[in-house]
């Protein structure tokens, strides 16, 4: 079945669709931006216009009509934006955005398995009809092409422009600018970085308008290429910025003088570029007078880096791959991590054998120069897996441009380290929480504009999202120049929906204050007077990044703003562990949550509203031990000194206390099937090496159930 | 008989699926090209019998591509197909008036890929 042209199709379809629709929702931001900034960017339309013309024939070819339809139409809105016929205005820009979040979801859907896109239907109905609308005004209102001015064209060039260069072309005579044609001759194989460098130089100077071959030197070796510019500045700007590539720069000859925009009848392009009758007197750039023959020369600073054989290697060096696949190799890695520790034990009797002595010796070598190699493997395939948090950061853009809009709240949204990897998958589950943080921020951090301005704050408040890896894990800042947590009222909130009493409350530390926002149904809204439904409370935010094995802490500063900062793992397929022993039972604990461990006397502990605690530092930690979690029974008496683990699972910190630490180890966690899946308390299971399978602790579920968190048993 | 044929089309998924149409062709086998400087570099390399491009690709598009072939003594025979899609009519004039012999329309329609390129190769 998979082998027919429909179903391949269909599974690429889904990952480049949502490649496209990315770049679709990337450049309308930017678009955006430049709109706003008053920077037309021609170029960008065009992509814009060509990514959705690709998603168009996509859907089309897979059977999504509706999808196929939206984008057909959305083209044809970006066709009319690129050749000036409909201007891009804000009320244009928010339709595009409409439909790239509407593709995005049909996408999605796709992804779940949904073979159609008639789960959208009502939403791309609606949508449709306003573009609809938006189409027929822009009909009404057509403008004419500019004319040629004094240029002078070859009617040979002007015949394989496409409809958009042309239109480029006469902007920029309309424009008035001057028009060049820039002549670079590359060798095959290193066409791709030389014209790349060509694009680099030229693109500050002005618009690369189209890219003609010419088959002028008939080396079968090299490419030659006239790229036609626009630029505004003078010829010997552009002279000294190709300067040393080795390509020629001409002019574009022109019958008249004049420079400005020519509002002038088309004059019929004579055959070939001739030089008209009068020429501009030449600009300082006697190097290159504009007529001289075309001098061929390969661009010198680069290197020739392969053999022509490889001419027909695709182009692209990038594979797209399955998640799935990638969580099945590291399955495959872990698994061999155990069979080394098998090999481990097997040496261990080896040594023993003095007869074997030499053998023992060899074999060690191979074990750790296979345990190196393992390790390595394991990077590898981690990093393959390592997606930049950009991907979010870049979707996130759009919805505080939302919501903003829907607040009537003007924010600058400040990203920095988008380039910081994380887990795909991580990256996934990401999106969400971080959208409802930052619409948290915007809705109740960031004032009202005249509220600001009365506090002698800029009017603009600031959003800001900054990412960076420390060691493995990824610390995510959230912040915002808002008016900070209103204690009184956290606190207030938390006493009605009854996690705390008045007395209780009043020995709560600033920071504890802070934490009740992770409590269900605990906010700084006041109820009746803000709207309610909109937003998400923070404590599905710390349910979910929980689940990650995330951890979240707050801080605020009354009238300055409040900051939240996450804590995840760089990836969860392969864990590190810390292997315990309690009640004559071994297990292992996700390295990630462990915070330290403690070494404590009986006597240590003591015992506060039936719960048992100990200090740590001067705070009170409680503690659970973890035969009392699972009701084991314990042969013999407790020892009199144990170990506390100290786990942390969002900003709860408990103790767990154990007989013996053993060590770590990188562990792969595995379902326990579905007989003993759900078990409270209860990860999953790993194997150890040597046969042994352990159990893996749910540090999130024993905080819970210790600290009575999420269950609402907080409450003294 | 034996035929290559060089598919110029921007989108892997676009590209794969006129592969795999061309791939009932006995005889016929298929290089692929990102765009058109790609396309000119395995023009140099191979022998190809026919050329099935897109118009709208970044860099150099089906319209250059097209011009620059027939305009090349030693390529300037080669049967070219234009992909194009439905509203494109001024690009599709422009491509044909330019020398290429016909055009296919998106979304692929494998018995259209087959039959253009059957025809133009003169495979019964």
């Amino acid at each position: 079945m998979s082998d027919r042209p429909i179903d391949r199709a269909l599974q690429e379809f889904l990952p480049e669709a949502q490649e496209i629709i990315e770049t679709f929702n990337r450049l309308l931001l930017k678009l955006d931006e430049d709109r706003v900034a008053g920077r037309a960017a021609p170029g960008m339309i065009n992509e814009a216009f060509r990514s959705v013309h690709t998603l168009k024939a996509l859907a089309g070819s897979v059977g999504l009509a509706r999808m196929a339809h939206l984008s057909h139409r959305i083209e044809d809105l970006l066709d009319k934006c690129r050749l000036d016929k409909v201007e891009l205005t804000a009320e244009v820009i928010d339709l595009l955005f409409e439909a790239g979040e509407l593709f995005q979801r049909i996408a999605a859907d796709i992804g779940q398995g949904a073979s159609s896109d008639g789960g959208s239907a009502d939403a791309s109905g609606d949508l449709l009809a306003r573009l609809e609308g938006a189409l027929a005004r822009a009909d009404s209102g057509h403008r004419d092409e500019p004319a040629w001015g004094s240029y002078v064209f070859d009617a040979s060039l002007l015949s394989v422009l496409t409809e958009y260069e042309e239109h480029r072309l006469r902007e920029n005579v309309r424009a008035g600018r001057g028009l060049y044609r820039v002549h670079a001759a590359f060798d095959l194989a290193t066409i791709d970085v030389g014209l790349e460098a060509l694009k680099e130089r030229l693109k500050p100077l002005g618009e690369v308008i189209t890219y003609l071959p010419s088959s002028e030197s008939g080396d079968p070796q090299q490419i030659e290429l006239d790229l036609i510019v626009g630029a505004p500045g003078p010829e010997s700007e552009i002279q000294a910025a190709l300067a040393g590539l080795g390509v020629v720069l001409r002019a574009v000859p022109r019958a008249g003088r004049s420079t400005g925009p020519q509002r002038a009848p088309a004059p019929t392009p004579p055959r070939g570029i001739q030089a008209a009758p009068e020429r501009p007197p030449p600009v300082a750039t006697p190097a290159t007078p504009a007529l001289t023959p075309i001098a061929v020369a390969v661009l010198p600073d680069i290197e020739v880096v392969e053999e022509r054989v490889t001419s027909i290697k695709s182009a692209s060096q990038t594979v797209r791959v399955d998640i799935r696949k990638l969580d099945h190799l590291m399955n495959l890695v872990g698994e061999l991590s155990l069979a080394r520790t098998g090999i481990q034990g097997v040496l261990d009797e080896l040594k023993v054998d003095r007869e074997r002595a030499g053998l023992a010796r060899t074999l060690h070598h191979e074990a750790r120069v296979l345990g190196r190699k393992l390790d390595e493997m394991q990077a590898a395939i981690i990093e393959v897996r390592m997606v930049p948090l950009g991907q979010v950061f870049d979707k996130l853009s759009r919805v505080v441009r939302k919501i903003s809009r829907e607040a009537g709240k003007d924010i600058r949204f400040v990203i920095s380290g988008a380039e910081t990897e994380l887990d795909k998958l991580l990256v996934e589950e990401l999106s969400d929480p971080l959208m409802h943080m930052i619409r948290n921020c915007i809705d109740h951090g960031i004032e009202p504009p005249e509220v600001r301005a009365q506090a002698g704050k800029p009017v603009a408040g600031t959003v800001a999202i900054a990412a960076s890896q420390r060691g493995n894990h990824v610390v995510i800042e959230v912040e915002d120049d808002g008016v900070g947590l209103d204690e009184a009222k956290l606190v207030r909130s938390a006493v009605e929906r009854g996690y705390l009493d008045e007395g209780a409350a009043g020995e709560l530390s600033r920071r504890e204050i802070y934490n009740l926002i992770f409590l269900p149904g605990v906010s700084t809204k006041v109820a009746a007077t803000e709207l309610s439904g909109r937003g998400v409370g923070m404590d599905v935010v710390k349910t979910n990044l929980s689940r990650l094995s995330g951890i979240i802490d707050v801080e605020s500063e009354p009238g300055l703003g409040t900051r939240l900062t996450l804590t995840l793992p760089i990836t969860l397929a392969i864990i590190q562990a810390l292997v315990i022993r309690a009640a004559g039972r071994t297990y292992a604990v996700p390295l990630n949550s462990v915070l330290e461990s403690l070494l404590i006397q009986s006597g240590d502990v003591r015992t506060i509203e039936r719960r048992e605690v100990v200090d740590l530092r001067g705070q009170t930690l409680p503690i659970v031990r973890v035969e009392d979690a699972f009701r084991l029974r314990r042969e013999g008496a407790r020892p009199k000194k144990s170990f506390v683990v100290v786990v942390g699972l969002a900003q709860h910190r408990v103790g767990l206390v154990i007989d013996e630490l053993i060590g770590q180890q990188d562990i792969v966690i595995k379902s326990l099937g579905k007989s003993l899946d759900g078990i409270p308390g209860i990860a999953g299971a790993t194997e150890l090496g040597g046969q042994q399978t352990v159990l893996v602790l749910d540090v999130a579920t024993l905080v819970e159930e210790t600290l009575g968190v999420g269950a609402g048993e907080a409450a003294s | 008989m034996a035929w290559t044929a060089l598919v110029v089309e921007d989108s892997p998924t676009m590209r794969q699926l006129i592969v795999f149409a061309l791939a009932r062709i006995k005889g016929l086998s298929v290089i692929e090209a990102d765009d058109g400087v790609d396309a000119l570099k395995k023009l140099a390399g191979t022998k190809v019998d026919i050329l099935i491009t897109d118009i709208n690709m970044p860099i150099m598009d089906g319209l250059k591509l097209t011009k620059r072939v027939r305009s090349d003594e030693a390529l300037k025979r080669i049967p070219i197909v234009i992909i194009t899609t439905e509203g494109a009519d001024e690009d599709r004039q422009r491509a044909l008036a330019l020398g290429a012999n016909a055009y296919i329309t998106k979304p692929i329609q494998a018995p259209q890929v087959l039959s253009k390129v059957k025809e133009l190769l003169k495979i019964a």
